[in-house]
Parts: C-alpha cells; sequence; structure tokens
C-alpha cells in the first residue's frame, strides 16, 4: 500500500494547491494593496475570513512575526514574496518561480496561434523533460481527475451494495487520440482553442478560480454566502465524469478520451523509467491485472504507452515480481531536468488585477419599480438596489401626473414587513410619515437580516386612498429550490437505500429457502 | 326494510336542503348580483352594493353588512361619514347579535333538559337501523369496483395538489394573490368537513398525499409491519396538535410558501411511510386528516359494509382483507366481515373489487349511527375527541378581539416572546376543557353504579363529537361562504402574476351570503349539533347505567350545554379577518 499512500498524498497536495491558488492570490493583492487589515475585520467569523487566515496559516510556516524592528508585526514583505510563489492553475502555473505549463496547453496554444513563443517553451520544458522521462506520470500522480477517478470507483461500490447494477460499457482506447487530433485540428483550422473545455485539469484550477473570486468579490459587498452560482459547465462536465465512470463505464475517461491523456501517452511512448516483470518471481495471480487502473496487463508485459506509472500493481503483487526499473540512459536527462528548473515568466496566469480595494467597487445598482394609480405614476426608488441588512438604506417615492406633469405633495407613509417564511409578514418600519424633499418623498431604514421584505405606501392620491406595495429582496434571501433540492435529494437516497434492502432481503430469503 | 323509519335517512339530506334554501334565498333577496362590492362604514367589511341594509347621507350611500351596523351609523352619520375607509386593510366581522344569541342558548337549555328528555324516554330503535344500499341502484357499483374510475379522480386531486404546491412555491406570497392559502385552508378544509356530513371519508378516496406516495411506492417498498408500540392514533393526535400550532401560531395559513412546505411535510410522512410500512398503514396511524376526518365520519350518512353475514361466514377466501388479483387487501387492515365502524374506512372501495360474492354494500343511514350503538371504544379515538373539541374552539377563539391581547398580556407579563405566549394559552385552552370534562364524568360515576372511571370517561368523550363538528362547521361556514367566492377571481391568475386565465381576474366577487344570512345558518349548525350530542349521550348514558339513566345523564347534560353555549358564545364575538388575507 505504500505507492498508494504515496500517490494519494501527493495528489491531495497538488489539489489542495490548485483550490488554494485563487485565496493565496486574494490574499497577495490585499496585502499588496494594504487593505488585509481592513479585509480582515470586515470578514471576521465569515468563510472567506477563515480562507485568508488558512492561506496565511500555510504562507507563515516558519516565519517570525516581525517587520521593520517591530516584533508582532505581520512580515508584511516576506508573506506577500511567499504568497508569490503559488500562482495560477494546473493548466499554467508559477511554483517557486517555476513556470509550468501543461502540455495540452502549450500544443493548443502553438496549434490556435500558429507559432511558439519562448515563454511557451520555457513554461513546458519541466513538464516535457517528465513525461519523455517517466510517461503519463501526470496522470497518475499530478491530475485531479485520478482522485475523481478513484472517487467514482468507491461509488461504483457504493451503487453495488445499493443493487444500482453499474453497467461495464468499454471504450476503445484509440479514441483519445481522435479527440487530440480533432482539437488541434480545430485549434489550428480556426484559432479557437476548445479542447480545455473537455480536460479535467483546467476544468479544476477554472472552476477553483471562478468560485473564490466570485465569493470574495461577494464578501467584498457584504454578501456572504457561498456563491454555487459561480460554478458553471465545468463543474457539471466532472460531476458528470464521475457518475459516468461510477453507474456507465468505469475508468472511461482517462483510458479512452481525455486529449490530454493521448498527448503525454505519445510523448511518453519511449519513456526511460516503466514497471517491469520479474519473469520467475511472477506466479499469474492477476491480482496486477485487476487493480489496474487504466485496464492495462502488467501481468503479461502489456503496458505499452498507456501505463501512468500509478504503481499500483507494485502495491498489489504478492511476490513482489514487479519492479521499477531505470535504464541508464535516463540519468544524464534527469540532471538536465533539475538544471532546466529555472525562473521564467509563465505566458498567461489567471489571477486578477490588485486595484480599487478602498474604492467603493463594485458600484450598488439602484432599484426603480414604477407603479400605477388611475392617472398618477407613482415611482419607488431605493438605494441601493439589493440593500444590505444592518446597514441604512434609502427609498425614495416620486408620484406626479405623467398627463397634467403635476406632482403630488400630499402626505404619504412607508410600512415595512419582513416576508418570513413560517410566520406571517411582520412589521418592523412604520407606518412613517415621509421627510419631503423637494418633490421627492424620502425614507430611511434598516432591514434586520437577509431576505424577502415588502415595503407598503399608504397615499391619497386623486382623493382616493391608495395602498401600494413593493417586493424588496435584501442579501441573499433563501430560494425554495433549495429546499426542494434537498428534499427530493433526501427523497431519492431514502428511496435507492429501501430499494437495496428489499433486494437483499429478498436475495437472503431465496438463500433461505435454497 | 320497512318504510316507516325511512325519516331517519332523510333527516341529513332535509338539513342539506335547508341549508342550500337558506343560502339560495339570502341570495334573492339581495337582488343576486354577483359583483360590485361596497365596504361597510361601520366594521370595514365588504358586502354587496344589493343589501337591505343601507342609508342616504349627504348624497352618499352607505352599504352595512347588517342591521346592527346600520343602526350605529344612523345614530351619528354626520360623525361618521367623512372617515368612512376606502380601502380597509383588516375588518371586523360582527358576531351574533345579542337576541340570537340568548335565543339559541335559551332553545339548547330548554332542549337539553326539557323535550328531548321527554322524547328520548319512548327510545327510537327502528329509526337507528334503517339503511339504503345504493348498490342497488343501477350502475354504483359498476362504478365502485372501476379502478380507470377511481385512478382518473386520484389522478386529478393528484394534479391540484402539485398545482397548489407550485403556487404557493413560487407563486406571489401575498396571500391575496396566491390561491394556495384561499384552497388549503378555507376551501379544503372547510369542504372536508363539510363532505364528510353527506359522503364520509370520501376524501380519503381521493387523496392525493395517499395517490401520489402510492404511486412512488407501489410495490417498491419494504412492507415492515407499523411498529407495536405506535399501533395507535397517537401519532395523529400529536400531529393534529402540531398543525393547529403551525396554522395559528406560525401563521401558515396566510403564507403561501409556508402552506406548501406544510403540504409537502405532510408528502414527505406519507411518502415515507408507504415506502417502510405495508398496505397503508400511515392512513390508519399516522395521518391527522384521516383520523379527524374518521373520527367525524362516525357520524356520516353514508357506510361501507358487508350486505349479508351469512355469506361472510361461509366465505373461505377472505379476499377483503387477503387481496386477490381483483384488488388489494383492505389497505387499512379492516376486516369487512367484522366492520362495524365508518372510523378506519377510507371508502377505498377494494373490497367491492375483491368481493367474490359481490356481498359488500355502500349504504345511506341516518346521522351519528356509528355514535348511538355500543362501538369499540379506545382511549386514543376519545381523546382525539376531546382535542378536536377544544381545538375547534381554539380556532374561533384565536380569531375574536380578546384573543391578541390575551396573547400580549402574558407576553409583557412573563417577559416572554409571541410563541411562548402562544403556546401556554394553546395548551391552557387544551387543557381547559378536557379538565372540566374529567370533573363532569367524576360526577357522572357516582351516579352509574360502580362502573370503572375510565371506562365511563372514553365512552362519553364519543358524545361530543357532534358539537365539534357542528361548531366545527358553523365556523368554516363563515370562511367558506364569505371567502370562498375569492377562489372564481384567483382561479384566473392562481400564481398572483398578472394571468386571466378564465377571464375573471378582475373580478371582485361578493360573498355568497349576508351576515344575517349566516347567523342564521351557524345557529341552525351548532343547535343540530347539539341535538344529536343530547341525543348520543341519552343512548350512552342507557346502556352504562340502565337502572338510573336520567340521573347518571345530568353531568353530561351539563357538558354538553356547557360546550354548546361556548360554541355559541364564540359565535357572538367579532372575528377579526385580514381582507387582503383571505
Amino acid at each position: 500500500m505504500k505507492y498508494w499512500w504515496a500517490r494519494r498524498a501527493v495528489q491531495l497536495a497538488i489539489l489542495g494547491a490548485i483550490l488554494m491558488a485563487p485565496v493565496v492570490a486574494r490574499y497577495e493583492h490585499y496585502m499588496s494593496a494594504r487593505s488585509y487589515e481592513k479585509m480582515e475585520k470586515s470578514f471576521e467569523g465569515k468563510a472567506v475570513g477563515r480562507w485568508l487566515k488558512t492561506a496565511e496559516a500555510g504562507l507563515g510556516l516558519g516565519l517570525r512575526w516581525e517587520e521593520g524592528g517591530v516584533e508582532g508585526r505581520r512580515p508584511r514583505k516576506r508573506l506577500i514574496a511567499r504568497a508569490r510563489h503559488l500562482y495560477g492553475s494546473a493548466w499554467s502555473a508559477r511554483v517557486f518561480g517555476v513556470s509550468l505549463t501543461d502540455l495540452l496547453a502549450g500544443a493548443e496554444s502553438a496549434a490556435s496561434s500558429r507559432g511558439l513563443r519562448t515563454a511557451l517553451l520555457t513554461g513546458l520544458a519541466v513538464p516535457l523533460l517528465a513525461t519523455l522521462l517517466l510517461g503519463r506520470v501526470y496522470c497518475a500522480w499530478v491530475c485531479p481527475m485520478g482522485l475523481l477517478s478513484a472517487l467514482a470507483r468507491q461509488l461504483r461500490k457504493l451503487l453495488v451494495f445499493l443493487e444500482l447494477k453499474p453497467l461495464s460499457v468499454e471504450l476503445s482506447r484509440a479514441d483519445k487520440y481522435a479527440v487530440l487530433a480533432m482539437g488541434l485540428l480545430a485549434a489550428l483550422l480556426t484559432g479557437l482553442p476548445l479542447l480545455h473545455h473537455l480536460y479535467p485539469p483546467a476544468l479544476v484550477g477554472r472552476e477553483s478560480h471562478a468560485l473564490f473570486q466570485a465569493w470574495f468579490d461577494r464578501a467584498e459587498a457584504d454578501l456572504f454566502g457561498v456563491p454555487w452560482q459561480a460554478l458553471g459547465a465545468g463543474t457539471l462536465f466532472l460531476g458528470l465524469l464521475v457518475i459516468l465512470e461510477a453507474a456507465v463505464a468505469p475508468g472511461f475517461w482517462c483510458r479512452a478520451l481525455c486529449p490530454g491523456g493521448a498527448l503525454y501517452s505519445l510523448l511518453g511512448r519511449f519513456r526511460l523509467v516503466r514497471v517491469a516483470r520479474v519473469k520467475a518471481a511472477c506466479i499469474d495471480c492477476l491480482l496486477c491485472d485487476k487493480v489496474c487502473p487504466m485496464g492495462l496487463s502488467p501481468m503479461t508485459d502489456r503496458t505499452g504507452m498507456e501505463c501512468d506509472n500509478c504503481l499500483a500493481c507494485l502495491d498489489a503483487c504478492p511476490t513482489d515480481a514487479l519492479k521499477v526499473r531505470v535504464s541508464a540512459k535516463a540519468v544524464a536527462p534527469l540532471a538536465a531536468l533539475i538544471l532546466m528548473a529555472a525562473p521564467a515568466a509563465a505566458h498567461h496566469i489567471l489571477g486578477i488585477p490588485h486595484y480599487a480595494y478602498e474604492k467603493e467597487w463594485p458600484q450598488a445598482p439602484v432599484l426603480k419599480l414604477v407603479e400605477k394609480v388611475g392617472e398618477w405614476e407613482i415611482q419607488l426608488t431605493g438605494y441601493p438596489g439589493r440593500p444590505k441588512p444592518g446597514v441604512r438604506a434609502d427609498v425614495t417615492v416620486y408620484a406626479w401626473e405623467p398627463e397634467s406633469g403635476r406632482v403630488y405633495e400630499g402626505e404619504m407613509r412607508l410600512e415595512a414587513a419582513e416576508v418570513r417564511a413560517l410566520a406571517g409578514p411582520r412589521t418592523f418600519y412604520g407606518p412613517e410619515l415621509s421627510r419631503p424633499n423637494g418633490t421627492l418623498q424620502k425614507f430611511a431604514l434598516v432591514y434586520p437580516r437577509d431576505g424577502n421584505y415588502e415595503l407598503t405606501l399608504h397615499l391619497r392620491a386623486g382623493g382616493v386612498a391608495s395602498t401600494l406595495r413593493f417586493p424588496i429582496v435584501v442579501g441573499d434571501p433563501p430560494s425554495p429550490w433549495k429546499g426542494l433540492g434537498l428534499g427530493a435529494g433526501a427523497f431519492g437516497l431514502f428511496f435507492v437505500v429501501v430499494r437495496a434492502v428489499r433486494i437483499k432481503k429478498a436475495r437472503r430469503e431465496a438463500r433461505g429457502v435454497a | 326494510m320497512s318504510l316507516k323509519p325511512r325519516w331517519a335517512l332523510a333527516l341529513p339530506w332535509a338539513t342539506l336542503a335547508l341549508l342550500l334554501a337558506l343560502v339560495a334565498l339570502d341570495w334573492a333577496r339581495q337582488g343576486g348580483e354577483v359583483s360590485g362590492t361596497a365596504v361597510d362604514p361601520m366594521c370595514a367589511m365588504e358586502v354587496r352594493r344589493g343589501v337591505e341594509a343601507r342609508s342616504e347621507f349627504g348624497g352618499r350611500t352607505f352599504y352595512f353588512c347588517s342591521s346592527s351596523c346600520k343602526a350605529e351609523f344612523d345614530k351619528d352619520p354626520a360623525a361618521l361619514a367623512p372617515a368612512a375607509p376606502a380601502a380597509p386593510e383588516e375588518h371586523t366581522m360582527r358576531g351574533l347579535p345579542t337576541w340570537m344569541f340568548q335565543a339559541g342558548v335559551a332553545f339548547v337549555i330548554v332542549l337539553s333538559f326539557g323535550l328531548f328528555e321527554l322524547a328520548g324516554r319512548r327510545g327510537g330503535g327502528g329509526a337507528l337501523a334503517s339503511r339504503f344500499d345504493l348498490t342497488e341502484l343501477p350502475g354504483v357499483r359498476a362504478a365502485l369496483k372501476s379502478r380507470v374510475l377511481l385512478e382518473t379522480s386520484r389522478a386529478l386531486m393528484a394534479s391540484a395538489f402539485v398545482g397548489i404546491i407550485v403556487a404557493g412555491l413560487f407563486g406571489d406570497q401575498s396571500p391575496a394573490m396566491n390561491i394556495a392559502p384561499l384552497l388549503t385552508w378555507t376551501v379544503w378544509w372547510a369542504g372536508l368537513i363539510f363532505l364528510i356530513l353527506f359522503a364520509g371519508k370520501a376524501w380519503c378516496t381521493v387523496c392525493p398525499w395517499d395517490a401520489l406516495a402510492g404511486w412512488a411506492a407501489g410495490g417498491r417498498g419494504l412492507d415492515l409491519p407499523w411498529p407495536r408500540w405506535a399501533r395507535s392514533i397517537w401519532p395523529a393526535v400529536a400531529l393534529f396538535l402540531a398543525l393547529t400550532w403551525v396554522e395559528l401560531g406560525a401563521g401558515v395559513t396566510l403564507i403561501p410558501r409556508a402552506t406548501a412546505w406544510v403540504a409537502l411535510a405532510m408528502l414527505a410522512m406519507a411518502a415515507g411511510s408507504a415506502f417502510l410500512f405495508e398496505r397503508k398503514s400511515f392512513c390508519r396511524y399516522g395521518c391527522l386528516v384521516g383520523r379527524v376526518s374518521g373520527l367525524y365520519a362516525m357520524f356520516s350518512s353514508v357506510e361501507a359494509r358487508a350486505k349479508d353475514a351469512a355469506v361472510c361466514a361461509s366465505c373461505r377466501t377472505q379476499d377483503c382483507y387477503r387481496g386477490s388479483d381483483k384488488g388489494a387487501g383492505c389497505p387499512t387492515f379492516e376486516f369487512p366481515r367484522t366492520m362495524t365502524l365508518n372510523t378506519y374506512c377510507t371508502l377505498c372501495a377494494e373490497c367491492f373489487k375483491t368481493c367474490p360474492h359481490d356481498n359488500m354494500a355502500l349504504r345511506l343511514r341516518p346521522w351519528g349511527a356509528d355514535l348511538a350503538v355500543e362501538g369499540k371504544p379506545r382511549a386514543d379515538e376519545a381523546w382525539l375527541a376531546l382535542v378536536l373539541l377544544a381545538m375547534t374552539g381554539f380556532h374561533g377563539l384565536t380569531m375574536t378581539p380578546a384573543w391578541p391581547a390575551w396573547v400580549s398580556g402574558l407576553e409583557g407579563a412573563w417577559g416572554v416572546g409571541y410563541r411562548t405566549a402562544f403556546s401556554v394559552l394553546m395548551t391552557l385552552m387544551l387543557g381547559l376543557p378536557a379538565a372540566l370534562y374529567a370533573v363532569l364524568v367524576k360526577a357522572a360515576q357516582a351516579r352509574s353504579g360502580g362502573r370503572p372511571y375510565g371506562e365511563l370517561f372514553v365512552r362519553y368523550a364519543y358524545a361530543l363529537l357532534p358539537i365539534a363538528l357542528f361548531y366545527h362547521l358553523a365556523h368554516n361556514a363563515e370562511h367558506f361562504l364569505m371567502e370562498g367566492p375569492k377562489l372564481v377571481r384567483l382561479a384566473s391568475d392562481p400564481l398572483g402574476w398578472g394571468w386571466d386565465l378564465l377571464g375573471t381576474a378582475a373580478w371582485r366577487p361578493a360573498p355568497l351570503i349576508t351576515l344575517e344570512g349566516l347567523w342564521a345558518i351557524q345557529l341552525l349548525l351548532v343547535i343540530v349539533g347539539h341535538v344529536y350530542s343530547l341525543w348520543v349521550t341519552d343512548r350512552a348514558a342507557r346502556r352504562l347505567a340502565p337502572a338510573g339513566a336520567f340521573s347518571a345523564q345530568l353531568p353530561m347534560l351539563a357538558s354538553t350545554v356547557a360546550f354548546s353555549v361556548f360554541s355559541l358564545w364564540l359565535l357572538r364575538q367579532p372575528m377579526q379577518m385580514r381582507v387582503s388575507g383571505m
């Protein structure tokens, strides 16, 4: 199991780095803009605040809390310097000053731009050498899809346990080369990079950036919910892969369809480090064939260029007949690999510009609601349009007759009530008389919490007493879809468990009878 | 079947005809206009423009809900006219006028201790036994055996249910704009009770909760036996109390979304039970609607029973209980051969389908037939009867002006929040009637010659059911007749999204009845309930203390009078109704 532990540890560390990169970037930006302390205060007790603290704890490991000779002060410069050691995502990154660009990214970038930039080459150097030496090692040890595939295998076991018989469709390994060829051809002909839309490591990195970017942006506007809506097609695609691998075709993505896998396989065709079998020790037990995630056959040495050196077969072999063999020719290139790891600028890196942290950004939009009563038109303007709880919000009413241009100058009262889920509306403001301001009627109110509110306006326009109701949304109110989704999910799970219990019971009974 | 006792069969239908006639006469008297409403300047109630009670003042016509409001206005029109509200937020509905209340109380007392006592002595066994077998009519048995007909009506109800959920969750959250609260709490809940009187548990036959749960779980469930310790209707009693609490304490009736969530919670419970437990265990033990209507259905004028005991005795297959390829065995674990009460029968008509001898009958019968016989009294059912009595009264009480004063008084006195104060008062209102009843049963025991207290407590509780049932109707008649017509408007725009499906969205339908007409109906209902309660008490007393039936009955008479007078008192109170609500 030692290789299993090692592989999982490496994969988890890399996934953690991919997920944390946007947080570290945000931390670095706040620090650079000298607004970290302010953010820390306004994010107190919120998830975003904890993310930043996590990033700081990691970056501050072993650092003395001292700056400019003042004991206890945050070592800003050194923290920033450290934060700059983790930039980007799995598609392209700069780690400890080393540019790393995914080979597929490089190939696609070269194809769509019909050229090779030096900056790109420096980023490709390390991955390329590693692949030439070690083969598809990226797939087994780095790519987050490795973890998702493992998750899918566990789900598959769960499905079997729950009596939901998963299918076992097998696709041809050759398909992925067709996907790669078509993708690169399309990029070459149209200049549109397409493959990164279906390449798991790129998707994980991009979705993580999108999520955290939205999370922090909204937090700066005092909206603290998790912005699930920031997750898009990428998450959907990854979820679909997991479901398909679990329920339809085990391991099909990496084996048969992944364009990145195809590229790594091609480049690793003549790798110098590979798994080899000591024929004398092999007892033909087939255990290694059974565990191979790529569906290969180490027992008969038929691993070829598809093998990703995950070493699961070494773990499984009861007689240690399988070994990692390094050919002597590999030593020189390995040394070169280490030497080439020089600082260089990556060609494109996901990140955010650090400007405007002291400005009010994004600007709060204004809400305008219009109602008609007979000839009268009543405009209700709210600022901010999506008010925040606990902060003063302004409501301005302008009532006029568009025909005659006459402006309403009578009395006006406003009442505000919270619309609650399991209780009646709770009035927390008014009916309050307006403060006239020229032709406008002004109200100022403070909403107690996130949720749906109703503003009720009483006025006598044209001699008729009118009551107008305006809906207002404050902060992030929960939507019924959340409850419905949770309920449906819980019920689906309940249904599956009941079904499994029924089948197992019937089987036990049938066995008892027989 | 002799012809003579048929009058007992006709009585329910005569009452129905009388009620309909009262509504129709009232309608005709007011000119029968569908639309065109005005606002009563005194109580702010919306009334039809055709009402008789009106006054002219200063060139304007004022319309009143009743002569009481008119009389009040006419005292000083000059002061009252300018303050007349235009579009009210809340109005107060006048209760029974004093003379009606006093007449009602006098009538109740005279009935209890005078006339009925004399008439009751003659006994009347013949009338109670009269039945009319509907399955002898052509087509009825075929309809009951038809699965297509049953499933079609269930599908219709289920789609209406889904519609309410969608409207409640996604429609406009103002209760006046959304069809969900009105359809659920005014039309369905009131209609359900009314339906029980004449069609028994027909609701259960087409119940959408059971239909959806059953379709989902059909043949896919675990069929576990319902846990032995829960084989009573205590779960349903607890659910009924919980529903009353969320309905009144949390104001669910005025929140479309909350209404939908409550309906979905019921669906989750029904579906969960359908997957876990055999047959329709939830309908028998857990469902509050089923159990409340089950108790009321003992009063109903319809029953499903085995026709000929001799046929059942010779039957070897017992398909009605076990099920066959023609249908399921009784879903609520009743054995039609020995079933004598309506309580747990959902009128699902499976036994009509399975019985190979066509020995099942759907019969009309006199009201209260199950209550007047020995029956199989159970403590949990008796307590549900008491809870029903207490909670229907409580329902009315929360709408009186006194209630908010009490709640805020308690909030202030104890320094607690609204929910706590409400819960404490609700517990009190639950406990008071039960305590009064317990004391009176003790008094009855002293005169019943050694019968155990528990037995008397349980048996006499059934006698209170007609009072609860008819007060329930009297209270809901108000909602149904006064607010029900708003359905016409909401049906065109169920989600409050500005639709006009049927072209009625702009209607402002007037109440179906004037306040004076409503009072007559309420008074009639309370007195009918009281009479039936007296009758059931009388029969129970004769069984329990044959020697001194009259003196044993006195404490129970006192309790029926007390509860009926309380009902009348509640009807006399002004009710606060939200116009924007329902």
